[in-house]
């Protein structure tokens, strides 16, 4: 209404002074509809009056943090020690648990049933009969080389005593593991066939396996076609990525991480624990608070200190470290190859810097 | 009138009670009437303000503005509709034609927002506003306390505060702004979601169908009745942290394996800093047609009762008081009001020179304003500048009456001795019975037509001239009822000598005249001389609509660059107070509001801040005056470049905007279609102003300059993944500002329950958006940019329109020269030098708008006057000459009140306009109060010169007298310096130099006309 501004005493000086700083904006405006960029991007100290000024000097780093990815505490594909089910139908009272570090020979599971009875049945039969067989093949062996038998029988006793070996030997594997029988409850204790993280499987074929230490890694997911990470840490553990796998499963790769043996005990996530990692990735970046960077016909910049003056230089953003307060104090790694290393860059009022950039400030 | 003269004078003892009635009801009716700064010049206004998250304003204008104003439009009796679409949020306002009901208003608006509420996108909220006006931010305050956080400060403030004070009556609104909001937050691990074969919207969905109480029904049981109902309404962290959810696989999992459970805050709209330190407030927004000043007495009430029960080292820091404004403004005009009835009293002595006269006539100044608040209450007229200030124009006019009729009773009573004392004065009341209701009437024609004024001037000047008509009836009805009753008792028969001043000026104004009349054409020409004199000075007069009232505190209004981030304004806000408050000592506190607060009742972008500047006692300030405390302010605003910065007040601000939708003396507004094209040519339009002399402040709105990034889901992967927007919408605002699946009610106080990524996870630049997983159907994940095409564009970041027209606004303030000028020449300027798009047009509003149409008022309403006066001239006279002399008498009138304005460098405005049109009623009064003693004692005398000599000598004590009582009364006015005295300013400056102008014409020039015009016909 008029209840109107009339506090304004502005000269013919604040007039020019507006006209210009409106010419700047159509000559902004027009560059914004054009691609070429604007070729002097920079504004001089001396015209940025009593803004309060404050830098930080860009030091450069080997490598980043990106985006937080998800893993898996995973063995490595197949190297396992699997310990076969010969025991299909049987009572099973697991002495470790699942994922569990064992030693080696150490107890696992007890196994008790009828099927403990016929099984070890089964072997002592097929025991005495590989000895029978073993002990005719022997006899008959040195016959066959005095040429008393023929080709004929030695090869039907050649073949039982090697079918009868087999079958045995299939038998004997499962029954290595065996560190206590028990008759009077029919019940077998099976052991862990070498020192590891034991994997319940407990199906058909497996009853369970056993993986070394070594064989334990992170495993995760990579967009295809991004940026391999070097490294990937959690809760101040970090572990190297070994290799990204060579076939992609659509829009994803899966990469391994080197196994967590030599990690410190805090880190020795279970088998199969899923964690959130940061992937770092090798590359020369520089680490600048989020205030610094300013966004200006489509791309991002930040405002890099040059003599008297500051300079629009465009950079990408490619990670950013964790942010300490709820007001989001936040550092951003950027990169770029027209920032200069231990320069300074403009932290503080960039948004007055950039809105008098574009022709804004005053009445 | 003879029959009511007689009850008068018969029933003295009754009048006299009655009296004393009136005077005890006024007083009772001035302590009810509503006091406030001004008279409610809002129109009839509803608001819808409607939130619709991450939309952005080209979205929004499409989807919700475009609809709902298609709606509205229908509403019969509507004078605009405006709309202001920024990022999440639009507001659209529609104001009614004058004397629509308010309510009918809003019920009209909100049906049509019902009917097409169904057909708008999911997701958006709000709706009316609360019935309050642009004036209604009465009461603000901040909320510090050092042992908080901010989001505890903001907490006490939305859950203890604001629900005691929304039960103060009048009481609209409680806003609260600043700090943050705390929410009980679940940070859904994805992975893990994966893991369990649940997606985010099957875990929204569970959780929104079982965080609920249903209503079932009633079972008879027995003879009873028992009602069911089913619960799941989660009541705290731990119920929401148990709930549990299927898997794929068929087991069942709590929502805390799923995800991280804690406490979030809400995305901010907007934020408050106290002296460069961020802090949390809440504004009080009052009711329409509440008496602010019990309003805010009541919330001071609640706050003080409230302010012990605050934790340790609290403390409510007021930063805006509507009742300081209105107390000072009130005691502005009281004190006005009390010097004047002093000076007039006191010309009465000096005129007079009768005590007891002088007494009676005295006491109908008390009578005649009693009786007029008790008019204004019964009204339902507030006590205001404009209504106390008509009150104090009209106190010079008030005694007129009471003069006429005791100066007729003394003289009467001296040449009338021989009758009873009581029957004296009813002869001589009822002699003078007629020129005293012509007289009142005369006065309240020429004021009445500022009763039909429209716009914001009929607002402000309606209340003023009914108070003056309140009073001219008061002071009528006193002076022929009352004052006899008084006379009877307190005037003396006894005669009076005429006191020696007037004998002294009647003899030196006597032989002046006879000069006068002996040479005619030389003072003739010099009276015609000073009227050429005087129409050269009016076009050196500035013009403005309305002298700018001083609210006492500032506001600052700040924009930014417009893709700015909250922190980064705040921390430049910062910057500034700390400066200001280091370098000014002038000013007492800051607090400055950047963006909206949740129900955007303001809905300001976060680039814009306004800042309120409470200041120092004047008495304390360094600067000699406010002008060159805001020079000093602006000094160091200039330190601070690519920051706009304007100057306003609270009340001025939000009256400008409710105006014309903008602040600025002229806004000129482009219409057209497309937002580029709008922003190139308004940049234009801002060049060219900006040449124009005079202008300063130009300001063009930022409405271009928002960049979005756009994401697009590639359709052969959307299908083959059965992807919809609508998920992934969901799935990025998870990681953006979060979802809201709902509230957590305990007690009374309601947490918002947001699935919500962790800060760390939070979006923050494009890469982390191009990486972000999104989770497949196969069990397998992809990046966004996988499946979704993105890509940056540049939009509009703001969208005004008007009456369905989208436009551009460039506004400028107006220094060292009148506005219509300005205008003129700008529009010129235009005219030759912008070339319009095809189909975009300009159109100007701001103070010249409100200027036009009061210059177009006020030419409809003077002819009306002067028609009026005319017929009641030549009624009196039944001579059209002579009724023509009379009016010749205005022009005289007016020249002084022109030549007062020049002199004293104030602006011709609607007030200064206002007392032009008073001043024709004295100058015709006069006249006629000359003309028809003329006529009176025309057979008294047989040399013209004779008659014309002595008839005017007879006539310049009551003319002497009339002008100075109005001239008197009025100087307080012209003189005062408080807030509120510059509206009534021009006003009274105008009256009285054309009191000076009109008085010397009607005592020289008017004698002398007469003479020479009946010169021919007088017998000799």
């Amino acid at each position: 209404m008029s209840l109107i501004n009339r506090f304004n005493n502005q000269g013919y000086q604040h007039q020019q002074a507006a006209c210009l700083k409106l010419c700047r904006v159509a000559v902004l405006l027009l560059a914004v509809t054009t691609t070429t960029q604007v070729a002097a991007d920079q504004v001089e100290l001396s015209e940025l009056g009593q803004l309060s000024l404050s830098y930080h000097q860009v030091t450069p780093q080997s490598h980043y943090t990106g985006a937080a990815l998800t893993a898996r505490v995973t063995n490595f594909v197949q190297s396992g020690y699997p310990v076969a089910n010969m025991l299909e139908v049987s009572q099973q009272q697991w002495l470790v648990q699942q994922g569990q570090q064992v030693t080696h020979k150490q107890p696992v599971v007890q196994l008790s049933g009828d099927a403990v009875e016929h099984f070890l049945t089964e072997y002592n039969a097929q025991q005495q009969q590989l000895e029978v067989v073993a002990q005719r093949y022997q006899s008959n062996q040195q016959l066959f080389q005095k040429q008393a038998i023929s080709a004929a029988q030695w090869q039907e006793i050649s073949a039982a005593y090697h079918s009868t070996l087999l079958a045995f030997e299939h038998l004997d594997h499962f029954y290595q593991h065996i560190v206590q029988i028990n008759k009077a409850n029919n019940s077998i204790t099976l052991a862990a066939p070498q020192a590891g993280h034991i994997d319940i499987v407990a199906n058909q074929t497996i009853l369970f396996s056993v993986s070394a230490a070594a064989t334990s890694r992170l495993r995760g997911q990579l967009a295809t076609f991004s940026k391999q990470p070097t490294s990937v840490s959690w809760q101040q553990c970090e572990l190297a990525i070994d290799y990204v796998e060579q076939t992609s499963q659509g829009f994803t790769q899966t990469w391994w991480s080197i196994p967590l043996t030599d990690l410190p005990a805090h880190c020795q996530a279970p088998l199969g624990s899923q964690l959130s990692v940061t992937p770092h990735y090798q590359q020369t970046v520089f680490n600048v608070p989020a205030s610094s960077i300013i966004r200006h016909q489509q791309q991002t910049y930040v405002w890099q200190l040059v003599q008297q003056a500051l300079v629009l230089v465009p950079v990408d953003i490619i990670g950013k470290q964790a942010m300490n307060t709820a007001n989001g104090a936040a550092y951003l790694q950027i990169t770029s190859t027209q920032l200069a290393p231990n320069s300074q860059v403009l932290q503080q009022s960039v948004g007055a810097v950039y809105g008098h950039f574009i022709g804004l400030g005053g009445e | 009138m003879a029959a009511i003269l007689r009850f008068v004078l018969t029933q003295r003892v009754f009048i006299l009670a009655l009296t004393a009635l009136v005077l005890a009801l006024a007083v009772q009716a001035w302590q009810r009437l509503p006091i406030d700064a001004f008279p409610d010049i809002s129109p009839t206004q509803a608001k819808l303000i409607i939130r619709a998250p991450g939309m952005t304003a080209a979205e929004i204008e499409a989807q919700i503005t475009q609809p709902i104003e298609t709606e509205l439009l229908g509403i019969p009796n509507q004078a605009i509709l405006r709309s202001t679409t920024k990022y999440g949020i639009t507001s659209i306002t529609i104001d009614f034609a004058e004397g629509v009901d308010i309510y009918w208003a809003r019920q009209q608006v909100s049906e049509r927002l019902s009917g097409v509420w169904g057909s708008l996108p999911e997701g958006i909220d709000g709706g009316l506003a609360p019935m309050s006006t642009p004036l209604s931010e009465i009461f603000m305050l901040s909320y510090s306390n050092p042992n908080l956080t901010l989001a505890e400060r903001r907490h006490l403030l939305d859950w203890q505060v604001r629900p005691l004070l929304r039960t103060v009556p009048g009481v609209a609104e409680v806003t609260t702004m600043g700090g943050f909001v705390t929410t009980l937050q679940f940070t859904p691990d994805l992975g893990r979601l994966q893991q369990a074969g649940i997606s985010l919207a099957q875990l929204v969905e569970w959780l929104q169908q079982n965080h609920l109480n249903g209503s079932v029904g009633r079972i008879d049981n027995g003879s009873t009745s028992l009602i069911l109902r089913t619960e799941g309404k989660l009541a705290d962290q731990y119920d929401l942290a148990q709930l549990k959810l299927p898997t794929a696989t068929g087991e069942t999992i709590t929502l805390a394996q799923l995800g991280e459970i804690s406490n979030g805050y809400l995305p901010r709209f907007g934020g408050v800093t106290h002296n460069g330190e961020e802090t949390a407030q809440a504004m009080i927004i009052a009711l329409k047609d509440t008496n602010t000043n019990e309003v805010v007495a009541a919330v001071k009430a609640q706050l003080a009762q409230l302010e012990p029960t605050l934790p340790a080292g609290s403390e409510l820091n007021v930063f805006y008081d509507r009742a300081d404004l209105i107390s000072t403004a009130v005691s502005t005009i009281i004190e006005a009001l009390l010097a004047a009835v002093l000076l007039v009293i006191l010309i009465l002595f000096i005129f007079l020179a009768d005590v007891r006269a002088a007494l009676v006539v005295a006491l109908s100044i008390p009578l005649a304003v009693a009786i007029t608040f008790l008019a204004m209450d019964q009204v339902g007229l507030t006590a205001n500048l404009m209504s106390l200030g008509g009150i104090v124009i009209a106190i010079g006019m008030l005694v007129d009456a009471a003069v006429v009729v005791v100066e007729n009773i003394v003289t009467q009573s001296q040449k009338q001795a021989y009758l009873p004392r009581a029957h004296r004065i009813y002869r001589a009341t009822l002699a003078v019975a007629q020129p005293v209701i012509s007289g009142t009437a005369i006065v309240i024609i020429v004021f009445a037509p500022l009763l039909f004024l429209s716009g914001l001037e009929g607002k402000l000047f309606s209340p003023v001239a009914q108070t003056i008509v309140f009073a001219m009836l008061a002071s009528m009805l006193v002076a022929l009822t009352v004052i006899p009753v008084l006379a009877v008792t307190l005037i003396s028969a006894k005669p009076k000598p005429t006191p020696h001043l007037i004998q002294w000026l009647i003899a030196h104004y006597q032989r002046l005249l006879a000069r006068v009349i002996q040479r005619p054409a030389a003072w003739l020409i010099s009276a015609v001389g000073l009227l050429a004199v005087a129409a050269v000075a009016i076009s050196f007069t500035g013009k403005t609509f309305m002298p700018v009232m001083d609210e006492g505190d500032l506001i600052v209004q700040l924009e930014k660059h417009p893709s700015i981030n909250l922190t980064e304004s705040l921390a430049l806000d910062a910057q500034l107070e700390q400066r200001l408050l280091a370098d000014i000592p002038e000013i007492k506190q800051i607090v400055a509001r950047i963006g909206s607060d949740e129900l955007g009742m303001d809905a300001m972008g976060l680039n814009e801040t306004d800042m309120f500047i409470q200041l120092q006692p004047r008495d304390t300030w360094q600067v000699s005056d406010k002008a060159a405390l805001i020079d000093a302010i602006r000094k160091v605003l200039l330190d601070y470049p690519g920051i706009n910065f304007n100057f306003t007040q609270p009340i001025q601000m939000r009256v400008a905007e409710m105006l014309t939708g903008s602040s600025g003396d002229v806004a000129i507004k482009v219409f057209g279609d497309d937002i580029s094209t709008l922003s190139s040519t308004a940049q234009k339009i801002a060049e060219i102003t900006t040449g124009v002399a005079g202008s300063v402040d130009v300001q063009t709105t930022l409405i271009d300059g928002g960049e979005y990034i756009n994401i697009r889901l590639r359709p052969d992967v959307a299908a083959r993944y059965h992807l919809t927007t609508a998920e992934l919408s969901r799935l990025i605002r998870l990681f953006v500002d979060g979802l809201h699946v709902g509230d957590v009610i305990h007690g009374r106080i309601k947490t918002p329950l947001v699935f919500a990524a962790s800060n760390n996870s939070k979006l923050s630049y494009l890469q982390q958006l191009k990486d972000l997983p999104v989770s497949l159907p196969d069990g397998n994940w992809a990046p966004l940019s996988a499946l979704a095409t993105i890509s940056s564009d540049e939009g509009p970041s703001l969208i005004e329109r008007e009456n369905s027209s989208r436009f551009a606004v460039v506004t400028t303030n107006v220094s060292d020269r009148d506005v219509v000028s300005f205008v003129e020449e700008l529009q010129q300027q235009l005219a030759r030098e912008l070339q319009l798009p095809s189909g975009y047009y300009l159109n100007f509003g701001g103070e010249f708008e409100n200027q036009a149409r009061a210059t177009n008022n006020l030419l409809t309403i003077v002819p009306v006057v002067l028609l009026v006066i005319g017929l009641i001239l030549f009624a009196t006279f039944r001579s059209l000459a002579v009724a023509g002399l009379v009016f010749a008498n205005i022009p005289f009138a007016l020249m002084g009140g022109v030549l007062a304005l020049f002199i004293t460098g104030e602006y011709l405005s609607v007030p200064a306009s206002v007392g032009f049109i008073a001043l024709l009623g004295v100058a015709v009064l006069n006249g006629v109060v000359m003309l028809t003693h003329f006529q009176a004692i025309e057979h008294q005398h047989e040399q013209l010169e004779q008659l014309v000599i002595v008839g005017a000598s007879d006539r310049l004590r009551a003319i002497l007298m009339t002008a100075t009582t109005a001239m008197l009364g009025l100087f307080p006015l012209a003189l005062a310096t408080g807030p509120g005295a510059e509206i009534q300013r021009p006003l009274a400056i105008v009256v009285i130099g054309g009191l000076v102008t009109a008085t010397f014409t009607t005592l020289f020039i008017l004698p002398l006309m007469y003479k020479l015009l009946r010169g021919r016909h007088v017998r000799v």
